[in-house]
């Protein structure tokens, strides 16, 4: 059964590639300051066409809270016993950034050195390929209820398919929701991600002065905003670089599988020299603790600064936290540490932009048990268990709704994939592997809950 | 000295006299944007040049336009001394600063405007107006008509890019070295010590101006994933820049000179209220407030390349620079100062990070030895200007680093530093300006010196 399906699935990689470099060439940045609002409308409508003729016959666009349009689609089986599993991907993407850093056209899918490059290639429209790559592979023997949603504003982080389950909760339940917008520990490594960080947005302010003035008429007595805010700032990291937000523990380990420090630092791009920070494992640091990244600051660039104090300054933070930290809690510490570093009695204000929950999953059900023998049988190696530093905000919002639900993460977004920067890429093998992953585990979780 | 000289009252009628003249040539000016700083277009440059030249012919000055090399444009304009009597050179700058955060101009920074007694608008103070202070002066005189009584030689020298580090000025100097060469230097690019209080400006800080580059990473990445174990630059950078000061906000780097400063108060309420620190903030740094000022480093982070808070993606930034400006005590060397700083950041960077210091410009301090005839002269003329008020000597925090050119290249000059700006010109900020009555005494001393200078 899985010779013939690996066979099948082999078959179907030109396909595969054809409708990746059609969706990637779709710029559907979910931000029509950036991009317009066709881009989006045509790879909704490219993929409601592609999942409508896999025999969601009901395929259709609904409209979500923030206006983006996410596809939806049922798919029924002929046992009425069947256990119903819900599909999930999303068809917008993350701009392309730097335009000068992408090595290839970044909507453009090109092959390098046997990666397909091209923003979204990974994050997330090489999910939808592997999706649509599965079920082309299970022909109509698909033992299962297929529900499907594909949404178009997940990169916005505007929450518009977090506001649609709840007042929709009928139209999206199922026993298995595959969140499919991760990826496995390395190529040919299978892996779930059963824990999430959540986060908290904010940007503080700070001000000193009325205008700018004159840096030597002023400077020495004078305190400026970008140097306090600098001394601010300075007070998230300790000197190993743990973040130290006040009140927020930091010591957590990591119990689940390891992430190798060389593996991260090639995956991240630490340049030679430069020190993995916090003193723990990187387990540890990017699944288990907070961290604080800044993102950005309002001050002068550079060139043409002139030489004048600043009266004001803001920087835009990152608070990641692990499972067991609660956002408001967290929030309400990054505020009052803020307020409580500002030195010199400058003026500080602490807006918050965005928080998110952080995820746990239960891995004790029969969905787990059938994706864990899936991969196995995919990849002849056991399945990892992942953490992942970042947020997706809709699992808590999947866990809160359907708490009977398997939620399972998983997808081809490896770590080489550098989603969210430029040069994104995917592995075909990633989608190969996890398509046949994906075919395996709906027959084995049929079985499983049909007896 | 056959020339009768000319009464205080004379002098003082004559620039009434001038007044309207001189301010209509000033709005000229004021509306030209000529800005050195790399990346601006630098045509502006070439008008007020020109602008300056003709204000100088129409003086009767034999006029030239000189520079070096890629150098913008300076003017000198020379009017021969007669029989007996001293030359004088009368230097400002017709360059600006950029003018920054255009919406926190109250009117546009190129159509000067008056509000409540003052000009406004960028290069209406610094240094446009001391163009025009020396133009008056001369005019007072009748310069360039058939009555000129000039009892001076006078050569004005106006520079075209001092806001950018007067990188052709050694240059210049050495190539016009005959034609320049005065018994008295005046340069008018400082200011006084209040309205109403005229100074001589005796000491200045020096000047480094420097880049520090930190690179952790080869890319973006997103903070999510790598976002604990990666330093992000910003935050790299951030740590490094904060040890620059202590928590008093003193500068905390090793090796830099401080000393001490004139017995003068500056009331901490006047700091306040001239710098427009915002209520409860305090002042930062220990001493003196004009020792802090005028005789100790400071250190100000000018600047930093990092993306806009609105729209910043979740990434962890890979590289981050930042500018940073110290000012030089007295007694401090620009070269030792940089190597100083370049020692202290590369020492500091955290994490590993790549640092890059790289330089910009700088300035030696300055301390000038204000006695003798022609700082007396100085001095009784600011006192008539000003009906009575003795001028004090007063140091700047600011760096004119050309000042030390001037005294290497003309080391028998006495070098009278003086200017039009007031503690509240904002000179280099957003909504410059020149106190309109304050710039009449200037005109009016700066005649009667050229007039006491003409005696000695």
């Amino acid at each position: 059964m899985t010779d013939e399906l690996r066979q099948r699935i082999a078959a179907l990689m030109p396909q595969a590639r054809t409708d990746l470099a059609e969706l990637v060439a779709m710029k559907s940045v979910a931000d029509p300051r950036q991009f317009p609002p066709e881009e989006c409308a045509r790879a909704a409508q490219w993929t409601l066409d592609a999942f409508a003729e896999l025999g969601f016959t009901d395929a259709r666009l609904v409209e979500t809270a923030d206006g983006s349009k996410a596809v939806y689609g049922t798919r029924r089986c002929p046992n009425p016993d069947a256990p119903t599993v819900l599909l999930y991907a999303h068809y917008d993407v993350q701009p392309p950034l730097d335009d000068q850093a992408w090595r290839t056209p970044p909507f453009e899918l090109t092959e390098v050195d046997g990666r397909w490059y091209g923003r979204g290639s990974a994050d997330c429209k090489g999910n939808i390929v592997m999706h649509l790559t599965a079920l082309r592979a299970l022909r109509d023997d698909v033992p299962v209820h297929l529900k499907l949603i594909v949404e178009g504003s997940e990169e916005q982080g505007t929450g518009g398919l977090e506001e649609f389950v709840a007042p929709n909760a009928e139209l999206l339940k199922a026993d298995a929701i595959l969140v499919c917008d991760t990826g496995n520990a390395a190529v040919g490594s299978p892996a779930a991600t059963v824990s999430l960080r959540g986060m908290v947005n904010v940007v503080v302010k700070v001000e000193s002065l009325k205008t700018e003035v004159h840096s030597g008429m002023f400077g020495g007595p004078a305190p400026d905003a970008l140097s306090a805010l600098v001394r601010m700032l300075a007070t998230l990291r300790d000197e190993n670089g743990g973040t130290t937000v006040t009140g927020l523990d930091n010591t957590q380990t990591w119990t689940g599988e390891a992430y190798p420090p060389d593996r991260f630092r090639a995956d991240a791009g630490l340049l030679d020299g430069v020190e993995l920070l916090g003193g723990g494992h990187v387990s540890d640091l990017v699944w288990a603790r907070p961290a604080l990244s800044i993102l950005g600051i309002d001050c002068p660039p550079v060139v043409g600064s002139a030489a004048a104090l600043q009266p004001h300054a803001a920087a835009r933070l990152n608070l990641r936290i692990p499972p067991g930290t609660d956002p408001g809690q967290a929030q309400a510490a990054l505020t009052e540490h803020l307020k409580h570093a500002a030195p010199w009695g400058v003026h500080v204000t602490v807006e918050v932009e965005a928080t998110g929950s952080p995820f746990r999953a239960d891995t004790s059900g029969p969905a787990y048990a059938a994706l864990g023998e899936a991969m196995k049988e995919a990849y002849g190696t056991e399945m990892a268990m992942l953490g992942q530093g970042g947020s997706i905000p809709l699992c808590n919002v999947f866990a809160g709704q359907y708490p009977e639900a398997e939620i399972i993460l998983m997808g081809v977004e490896e770590p080489l994939t550098l989603m969210h920067a430029p040069n994104e890429s995917v592995h075909p093998d990633e989608i190969a592997g996890m398509a046949l992953t994906e075919a395996l585990f709906l027959r084995k979780f049929a079985d499983r809950k049909t007896g | 000295m056959t020339t009768p000289s000319f009464s205080d009252e004379e002098l003082r009628t004559a620039i009434a006299r001038e007044l309207p003249g001189v301010r209509a040539d000033l709005e000229r000016l004021a509306r030209i944007p000529g800005i050195a700083f790399e990346g601006f277009d630098f045509t502006p440059l070439e008008r007020s040049a020109e602008a300056v030249a003709e204000l100088l012919r129409g003086l009767g000055l034999q006029t030239q336009i000189a520079r070096i090399g890629d150098g913008h444009p300076a003017v000198i304009g020379v009017k021969p001394a007669p029989p007996g009597a001293p030359t004088v050179l009368l230097y400002a700058h017709h360059d600006v600063q950029p003018v920054g955060d255009l919406s926190r101009w109250e009117s546009d920074p190129f159509e000067p405007v008056e509000r409540d007694g003052r000009l406004y608008g960028r290069g209406c103070a610094d240094d446009k107006a001391g163009i025009m202070a020396h133009v008056a002066a001369l005019r007072a005189f009748g310069c360039g008509t058939a009555d000129d009584r000039v009892p001076v030689g006078v050569v004005v020298f106006v520079e075209g890019e001092e806001e950018f580090g007067s990188a052709s000025l050694p240059d210049l100097l050495e190539a016009h070295k005959d034609t320049l060469s005065s018994d008295v230097i005046v340069i008018a690019d400082s200011g006084n010590w209040d309205i109403g209080v005229p100074a001589l400006t005796t000491s200045l800080r020096g000047i480094v101006n420097l880049f520090v580059e930190v690179k952790v990473l080869k890319q973006a990445v997103h903070s999510g994933m790598a976002g604990g174990a990666t330093p992000d630059a910003l935050m790299t950078i951030a740590r490094l820049l904060a040890t620059l000061h202590d928590d008093n906000g003193d500068v905390a780097v090793d090796g830099l000179v401080s000393t001490s400063a004139a017995p003068l108060d500056y009331p901490e309420d006047r700091f306040r209220e001239e710098t427009g620190i915002l209520d409860g903030v305090e002042l930062i740094g220990t001493g003196r407030i004009v020792e802090r000022l005028w005789t100790k480093p400071a250190i100000s982070v000018l600047a930093i390349d990092a993306p806009p808070t609105a729209g910043a993606p979740n990434a962890v930034i890979p590289t981050a620079k930042a500018k940073i400006s110290v000012r030089l005590a007295p007694g401090d060397d620009r070269r030792r100062a940089y190597a100083t700083l370049k020692a202290h950041l590369e020492k500091h960077a955290p994490w590993g990070a790549r640092v890059t210091v790289s330089f910009e410009h700088d300035g030696d301090p300055i301390v000038i030895e204000a006695t003798g005839p022609a700082y007396d002269a100085a001095r009784s003329a600011f006192k008539a200007a000003w009906d009575g008020t003795e001028p004090v000597d007063i140091g700047v925090g600011g760096s004119i680093p050309f000042i030390a050119t001037f005294k290497e290249a003309f080391p028998d000059a006495a070098v009278l530093v003086t200017g039009v700006e007031d503690p509240f010109s904002k000179a280099h900020g957003p909504n410059e300006s020149l106190h309109l009555g304050e710039f009449e005494k200037v005109c009016l001393a700066e005649a009667m010196l050229l007039r006491n200078v003409a005696a000695l």
